[in-house]
């Protein structure tokens, strides 16, 4: 007895230790074979190391047990020959075209060979795990398998691990797609020498569409094996109307947008247009429904102002399909009522299509910077599947209503939560360790980078509502503890975020740059409000969310119109624009208004609300730092408003001219809505109130123009008032004088040789000490908490 | 109807208006006067910057040919003016005034009193004037400067008007705590966020040692340097309600106590407390000299802003 008891533990023993090596070993091999691939020179053996270094990866499904980890493996594994397949020939006809082996040889081949590159393409794309690839379900099984098992720290590993082949696979892309190619003319394949690669791509895609139906002959073989999978997921997306819509406009631009910009960005921005009617169709409730409407209806300016920016650019058409189907995802996001769906779309939103959108001008910067914006996507992403996977875990539904019922205030729950709220901070690139790294690109279009800005990020926010709030509907009193520190902690991350971000715009140079910093900065005010998750907390951070879709839009569309006029960037080079420009300056000056928070403007009133939210919540630090945060919001727009638009008008600016009206309008628009919202802020609070009440939390008092808070309330009736009577006092007094007005020159003590460049205080002279201040404290961090590299200007 | 008027009547004569425009221009001479007594000389008559504005009126208006903005060169003053007005409006005035509609909130007032500033900024940054130039980026990295004390200042009384149970936004109801349970002047908790405004007010008046974005010696008065004529009046009009609005912000913070019951006599303890401050400024401004721009964002920086942070402290803490 005793024997065969030490028999048995021995056995243990050795299991254990054998598994325990089996472990590192296959750890040592993963790395390995990642590390080799992302420099190694030869595509096919890239190809080669990656798989193996991913199936070995997956094999570690093996070790658990779950009922379908089996199943999963075997699709998973199935999916990955597949691509690599489809990858390897495809490697090989570009090989024999290019005639080398090496990556070198084939930089940009992949586009001159469209008919070899399309599957190449695709296969790299479909590795990465993202839709509408089957590997990206057979990577959520898998994920899934994982956690049903009941770990959650190897999943979350494991996401995180396939970085380094994401990074693989975005060198090769950069490489063979995305740079210029520059050999003699290469020769295409005949279509029907590609014909298999095409079936393995058309096979793929059909796996990623209906992959309930894909996973279906995998469960029984599994059984044959001798571990028959039950339980997997279920794995139907619901796709509501108006993402189908924007998709088969998509395709329709794709086709018909060749021969013309005008046509093709008409087009778009007709189907955005027509898209709003189908809105009605959908049950998604308020919440979402009044941001999808918001989404068409920025993408349908978008689009216009398109026209005239993207002229003097190259395959427009293929640049607006790419934005609308990134739109597409942002739709869905919007509309779905299943966070299966919705983790999805998000995968579309923010996985190749958005890459390929903002690396469209396809010089090496663009590149760079969408790349980087790619990879911090990625894994931003990584976090949100296992987030989403746990509460499908826990609570057995996809559905948002039904998971909010069935929700259990447990440990894994919280790093649930947890995971899922650093995925969307992530996504709104908050999280104050050098933001600079992570904000979307500067390089990109315009209009892809105002739509950005202005709504895409927008998704973060959104979602972490949704999310805080089923949290808080499944949390009881003793289980509050680690949802209010998340909340706590995003708040503060939030507040963090405005400052950092609003001195690095202190620093910039450029216009684009010092937008986008701001575009984080504001967000944090979005964060602020909507993670202390009161009425008044709520309804400032979704009513900054609206504003601030308006006024940030404006000003990227402005800029645009002084980039496309001027041809820079670089606010030094610029001066004396508002002379050149009136419209588009008047448009800017209300832009430079609302987000300073100046009263009378959009972006007052919601600071408003979410400073006394802060304050009845407690939060002093956050109110001190939220509010010096729009000080140098100020400063800041003062800069670039004097070096760019004011002041001594320079030898760049002289031969520029009024923006078109293709820009004008979408311009105006916004611009109109800024004010609009500014003075009578009722007309999107009524909508945030009945969010507020589907969020079971209480509506605020408001009329159309005033808000109140318990004894404190403002009108901006009233102000709009005050401040006019003064203004008009002041205009009437110019009237009574009717002194003689005459035209002089500036006084400039005398001197005559002064040219404009001389005189003229551009941006980079401004704020010398405060710069330093800022460049300090940027030292200072580095040193402390050991962050490489200083502020870079790019 | 009749409270629409009162209003009206507020706003154009009295606390505001008319009234607010003249004590402010007379507290304005009044400053220049203590100034030159302390400095040994006479000064000017007490109604000089009345008489300067009305001089003015008559005076033609240059509108310079390199402006960038023409339209923007001639409303930039509105601005400023629009703000002030709004501002003195809704300020209380202890005993006397409660201050306008239900609008008088900290957080408006933190705007308001920035749109002066704001006013300078476009007006010397259209005038196409170098000089003008340099002025706008000093204002600009001034206000950046004293602007966090303010918000500290202002948080802190909030907090120590709301005793204890959270934060109390309404000037009137901070008014009426002080008047209740005595001025924050008196206590300890309070004095060094009272010097650190007294700082932040030296620095939005830009008197010496602040004296620097519309400094005569090197910039040449700055932004006002292109105006002339009747802007140049409203600007003057403007810098005169901002001076009235920061001592009442002061008095409303930190001194708000009443002389009596009458309305007179709080009028007059109202005007003489504002007269006794304004002597005070021109104390600080005849013996002071002028910071360089970088000393100055460095002192506002660390002194202010460490006195506020300490009140702030006091008050959560203790």
């Amino acid at each position: 007895m005793n024997s065969s008891l030490a028999a048995d533990q021995t056995t243990a023993l050795v299991y254990g230790h054998s598994a325990e090596a089996l472990h590192i070993i296959c750890l040592i091999i993963f790395v390995f074979c990642g590390v080799k691939a992302l420099f190694h020179k030869d595509l096919k053996k890239i190809l080669i190391y990656s798989l193996v270094g991913l199936v070995v990866d997956v094999r570690s499904l093996l070790t658990i047990d779950s009922p379908f980890a089996f199943a999963a493996f075997l699709f998973h594994v199935f999916n990955f020959f597949v691509c690599i397949g489809m990858m390897y020939m495809a490697a090989r006809a570009l090989e024999k075209a290019v005639g080398s082996n090496s990556l070198d040889d084939m930089r940009g081949a992949g586009r001159v060979v469209p008919r070899i590159g399309i599957p190449l393409a695709a296969g790299l794309f479909a590795m990465m795990g993202l839709p509408p690839f089957a590997t990206f379900f057979s990577k959520l099984v898998m994920v899934s398998a994982f956690i049903d098992a009941g770990g959650y720290v190897s999943p979350t590993l494991l996401a995180a691990g396939e970085l380094l082949y994401f990074l693989v696979f975005i060198r090769v892309i950069k490489i063979v797609f995305l740079d210029r190619y520059k050999g003699s003319p290469l020769q295409d394949r005949e279509w029907k020498n590609v014909a298999p690669l095409y079936g393995l791509l058309v096979f793929s895609v059909i796996g990623g569409l209906i992959p309930q139906i894909a996973v279906k002959p995998f469960l029984p073989l599994a059984g044959l094996m001798g571990a028959p999978g039950y339980g997997i997921p279920p794995l139907t997306i619901s796709w509501p109307l108006p993402v189908l819509w924007l998709m088969a406009g998509a395709a329709a631009v794709y086709y018909f947008g060749r021969t013309s910009n005008k046509k093709a960005g008409l087009l778009s921005s007709l189907v955005c247009l027509s898209a709003m009617p189908t809105l009605l169709l959908s049950s998604a409730g308020v919440y979402g429904l009044s941001f999808a409407v918001l989404i068409l209806f920025m993408a349908t300016l978008q689009f216009f102002y398109s026209v005239s920016y993207m002229e003097h650019s190259h395959h427009q058409y293929r640049f607006y399909t790419c934005f609308l189907i990134m739109i597409s995802g942002l739709l869905g996001v919007s509309l779905s009522q299943d966070i299966y769906s919705t983790f999805f779309f998000w995968e579309i939103m923010s996985g190749w299509i958005m890459y390929l959108a903002l690396a469209h001008e396809e010089d090496a910067f663009s590149v760079q910077e969408a790349t980087k914006y790619f990879i911090f996507n990625y894994l931003g992403a990584a976090f949100l599947v296992v987030g989403i996977l746990i509460m499908y875990d826990v609570t057995g539904h996809w559905d948002y209503g039904k998971m909010a019922e069935n929700f259990q205030y447990t440990e894994r729950m919280a790093f649930a939560v947890l995971l899922l709220t650093i995925g969307f901070i992530m996504k709104a690139a908050q999280l104050p360790f050098r933001i600079d790294y992570w904000m979307h690109p500067k390089p990109a279009p315009t209009p892809i980078s105002g739509y950005i800005s202005s709504t895409v990020l927008k998704s973060g926010p959104f979602m972490m509502v949704k999310i805080f709030f089923i949290a808080s509907l499944g949390a009881t009193a003793t289980t509050f503890l680690p949802l209010d520190l998340i909340k706590h902690v995003s708040g503060w991350i939030g507040a963090l975020t405005i400052i950092m971000a609003a001195s690095f715009a202190m620093l910039t140079n450029s216009m684009k740059r010092l937008l986008i910093f701001h575009t984080v900065s504001q967000l944090g005010y979005v964060i602020v409000g909507c993670s202390l998750m009161t009425s008044m907390g709520l309804a400032g951070g979704l009513l900054h969310f609206v504003n601030h879709m308006f006024f940030k839009n404006l000003l990227f569309l402005c800029a645009g119109a002084v980039f496309i006029s001027t041809g820079t960037d670089k606010m030094d080079q610029l001066g004396g624009l508002g002379r050149k420009m009136p419209l588009t300056f008047i448009c800017f000056m209300i832009g430079v208004l609302s987000i300073s928070g100046v009263p009378l403007f959009s972006g007052f009133i919601s600071k408003w609300i979410i400073y006394h939210a802060v304050m009845d919540t407690g939060y002093i630090g956050i109110a001190i730092l939220s509010l010096f945060g729009s000080v140098l919001t100020l400063a800041s727009f003062v800069k670039f408003m004097h070096s760019a638009f004011l002041g001594q008008m320079q030898d760049r600016v002289r031969e520029a001219r009024e923006a078109s009206w293709y820009m004008l309008v979408p311009m105006s628009i916004l611009a109109g809505l800024s004010v609009l919202l500014g003075i009578f802020p009722g007309m999107a609070l009524m909508p945030i109130n009945s969010m507020l009440v589907d969020f079971n939390l209480q509506p605020l008092q408001i009329t159309i123009s005033s808000v109140t808070d318990g004894v404190d309330s403002i009108n901006m009736l009233f102000m709009l008032a005050a401040l006019s009577l003064g203004m008009g006092v002041a205009g009437l007094l110019y009237f009574l004088t009717r002194t003689k007005t005459r035209k002089t020159h500036v006084f400039v003590c005398g001197v005559d040789d002064l040219t404009p460049e001389d005189s003229h205080v551009s941006s980079v002279n401004c704020y010398e000490d405060a710069k330093k201040i800022i460049k300090g404290a940027v030292k200072l961090m580095k040193k402390t908490i050991g962050l490489k590299g200083d502020y870079v200007e790019r | 109807m009749i409270t629409l008027s009162a209003s009206i009547l507020a706003y154009l004569f009295f606390p505001g208006g008319m009234f607010a425009i003249i004590f402010g221009l007379l507290l304005l001479g009044m400053e220049r006067i203590a100034v030159a007594r302390f400095q040994g000389r006479i000064g000017p008559p007490i109604f000089q910057n009345l008489f300067d504005v009305i001089k003015l009126r008559t005076k033609e208006f240059l509108v310079p040919e390199d402006a960038t903005n023409r339209l923007m060169f001639i409303i930039a003053p509105f601005f400023g003016f629009g703000g002030m007005m709004t501002a003195i409006f809704i300020l209380p005035v202890s005993g006397v005034y409660d201050g306008a509609g239900a609008s008088s909130d900290l957080v408006v007032l933190i705007y308001l009193m920035a749109l002066p500033a704001v006013s300078h900024i476009f007006g010397g940054s259209s005038s196409g004037s170098t000089y003008a130039a340099i002025a706008v980026s000093r204002e600009a990295i001034l206000m950046f400067a004293y602007e966090i004390t303010f918000v500290i200042v202002l948080f802190t009384v909030a907090l120590q008007a709301g005793a204890g149970d959270g934060a109390l936004f309404s000037l009137k109801g901070i008014v009426d705590y002080q008047v209740r349970n005595g001025s924050f002047v008196h206590d300890l908790k309070m004095i060094p966020a009272f010097v650190a405004f007294v700082i932040f007010m030296l620095a939005t008046l830009e008197v010496p040692p602040f004296h620097i974005a519309e400094n005569d010696g090197d910039v040449m008065k700055g932004y006002y340097m292109e105006y002339s004529g009747m802007p140049l009046a409203v600007f003057e009009l403007t810098h005169a309600l901002k001076l009235l609005v920061l001592i009442t912000v002061l008095q409303i913070f930190f001194m708000p106590g009443l002389a009596g019951g009458s309305i007179v006599v709080n009028l007059l303890w109202y005007m003489m407390k504002s007269a006794a401050i304004v002597i005070g400024i021109a104390l600080v401004h005849a013996s002071m000299p002028s910071f360089r721009v970088d000393q100055a964002f460095k002192f506002l920086m660390i002194v202010p802003v460490f006195l506020a942070l300490l009140s702030l402290g006091l008050v959560l803490f203790l």
